[in-house]
């Protein structure tokens, strides 16, 4: 800051043309600002003064006393160094935070009830000039850098509580301070807290400064406009209003995988970082998630890969299922094979017998019926092998049904077989 | 004659230069030519100004050599800085001429109600 004393104020009396490069030596001295802004505020006084007095000559007046009104008219020398000094020395709200950090840093390890920021000034800047030619507009690209679009007000809100210098400042540009969602302890902790913010500043820039002066109570509340309303808010409340409900179908799942990849979430998303505010419900096959929106993207993600999983697992398994499946298709044609064969035996067989009884009479009786008995011996053991092969093919069946095979049915083949199976003789078209 | 406040100067600073660019000295008699003298913006008021401007983004600067008449063609002149509306400043402007006539509507509307009562008490 730029102090200026009374002896500063020194009246200046020209009495010839040339007091006016005097009473600019006088007032240059006084700016505390870099030497190449000093040197054009004094060309564009000069500038200022020499027109006025040319004007009050034209009108009649002696050169002694058109420039003495020309100096006075200035005002006092002292105000107005002042003055310009300090319009010169407004920083922009960059670098005006990186300042107000640095001097926090300093303060930091103090203990201190209240303090006031000031603008220190700036650091010498080159000024556009062309050394004297004709007027030169600076191109508007190379002054994008220090145009903000947020305005910059004059603040003065000096030793009050935290709570009412952000209503203030709410108030100077043109919001309402809402902090009824703080907790009753930071409310009262702030109410005590004192702080200032005396300068230009944008709104963004005044609640930083008084976030930074108020330790730790304030330092992790955050503002959120709405309307013409800027609320106070803690990070529980920001985190707790990021919150929503939303349903994630899992019908691609069978009930137990869609039990693990239930407890999942809850492990991973409900114990992990964004596990504040983090509820999950599991209804049929629908996942019921209130959460904030990064913890929605977790499940999401989570979702995603136990799917892709699922549906990986699900393959590998159709997979094995049709191997074991053609394994059982050639066991059943070969057993159909061997049914065929025995069917035919006992067919001859049978033909066999029904020849010798039809011989009884004039054969040898006691041949034949020698024969006849080995006929029927070997007849019975057939029928014994029909009765085994039709066993173990019950048995095929079965574990095709116990195991649900259901992808069985896409075959039409084998199909069809355990359907005849089932419902008639399952030997019926064998020949 | 009135001395204008920080506000109203900005307002008729930014007013002076949507018309042409200026410089100092002529924006302060433009002030007073156009509000026949009614208003005032003194030098320890206006050069503040102009560098607020300057730094907001809202105006630009230039440079002019200026020689008095009949002088030394290689002799140095002095300088003038010239200030010209940015396009940031033209919509700075529209701002502060729609607040303006807000401010105007509300104050009008007192007026013409104790206009009124006044009248009526004869």
């Amino acid at each position: 800051m730029t102090k200026l004393t009374h002896k500063n104020k020194i009246k200046i009396e020209p009495s010839s043309r040339d007091s006016i490069s005097s009473w600019l030596d006088v007032l240059t001295s006084m700016l505390a600002v870099p030497d190449a802004q000093r040197a054009q505020v004094r060309d564009e006084l000069e500038d200022h003064l020499r027109s006025r007095v040319d004007d009050l000559l034209i009108v009649g007046k002696p050169e002694p006393e058109a420039i003495q009104i020309a100096v006075a008219e200035l005002g006092e020398t002292a105000e107005l160094a002042k003055l310009i000094t300090h319009a010169h020395t407004r920083i922009n709200p960059r670098r005006k935070l990186m300042n107000t950090a640095l001097i926090a840093v300093a303060l930091g390890g103090m203990s201190f009830g209240g303090f006031t920021f000031f603008n220190s000034p700036a650091a010498p800047s080159a000024t556009p000039s062309n050394g004297g030619a004709a007027p030169v507009v600076v191109p508007e690209e190379t002054r994008a850098e220090s145009q903000q679009e947020e305005p910059e007000l004059d603040l003065y809100v000096k030793d009050v509580s935290f709570l009412m210098a952000f209503d203030q400042i709410a108030n100077a540009f043109g919001y309402t301070a809402d902090v009824h969602t703080l907790d009753n302890m930071i409310a009262s902790n702030l109410q005590r807290q004192q702080v200032s913010v005396v300068g230009d500043f944008t709104l963004d820039r005044a609640i930083e400064v008084l976030k930074m002066q108020s330790l730790q109570y304030a330092a992790e509340l955050t503002t959120e406009i709405q309307g013409d309303v800027i609320e106070l808010l803690t990070h529980d409340e920001v985190f707790r209003r990021e919150t929503s409900v939303k349903t994630y179908s899992i019908g691609w799942s069978n009930f137990e995988t869609a039990q693990n990849v239930f407890h999942t979430l809850q492990e991973v998303v409900g114990s992990g970082q964004y596990s504040q505010f983090f509820t999950a419900s599991f209804i049929g096959d629908q996942l019921v998630i209130d959460a904030r929106g990064q913890a929605h993207q977790q499940v999401e993600e989570i979702l995603a890969k136990a799917k892709a999983g699922y549906e990986a697992r699900m393959n590998s398994e159709k997979a094995q299922r049709l191997h074991a499946i053609e394994r059982i298709r050639a066991e059943y044609e070969q057993l159909k094979s061997e049914l065929v064969g025995v069917h035919s035996q006992i067919m001859e067989e049978q033909s066999e017998v029904d020849s010798i009884r039809q011989n009884e009479q004039q054969a040898d009786m006691e041949s034949v019926r020698q024969e006849l008995m080995e006929r029927e011996i070997h007849l019975y053991g057939l029928n014994m092998k029909v009765d085994d092969l039709e066993l173990r093919f019950d048995r095929i069946r079965e574990l095709l049904v116990e195991n649900e095979y259901k992808d069985l049915f896409e075959f039409p083949a084998v199909t069809k077989s355990l359907h005849e199976r089932t419902n008639a003789n399952p030997f019926e078209g064998i020949e | 004659m009135l001395t204008l406040k920080q506000d109203h100067s900005e307002l008729v600073v930014l007013s002076v230069l949507a018309i042409a660019p200026s410089y100092g000295y002529a924006i302060s008699k433009d002030i007073a030519a156009r509000s026949d003298g009614h208003f005032k913006l003194s030098p320890s008021g206006m050069y503040p100004l102009l560098t607020k401007l300057e730094k907001n983004g809202l105006v630009t600067t230039g440079w002019e050599e200026v020689k008095a008449v009949g002088a030394d063609p290689d002799s140095t002149g002095r300088k003038r800085k010239w200030y010209t509306l940015s396009p940031k400043g033209h919509k700075q402007l529209t701002k502060r001429i729609e607040l303006h006539r807000q401010t105007q509507s509300i104050l009008d509307g007192f007026v013409a109600q104790s206009t009124a009562r006044e009248l009526a008490n004869g």
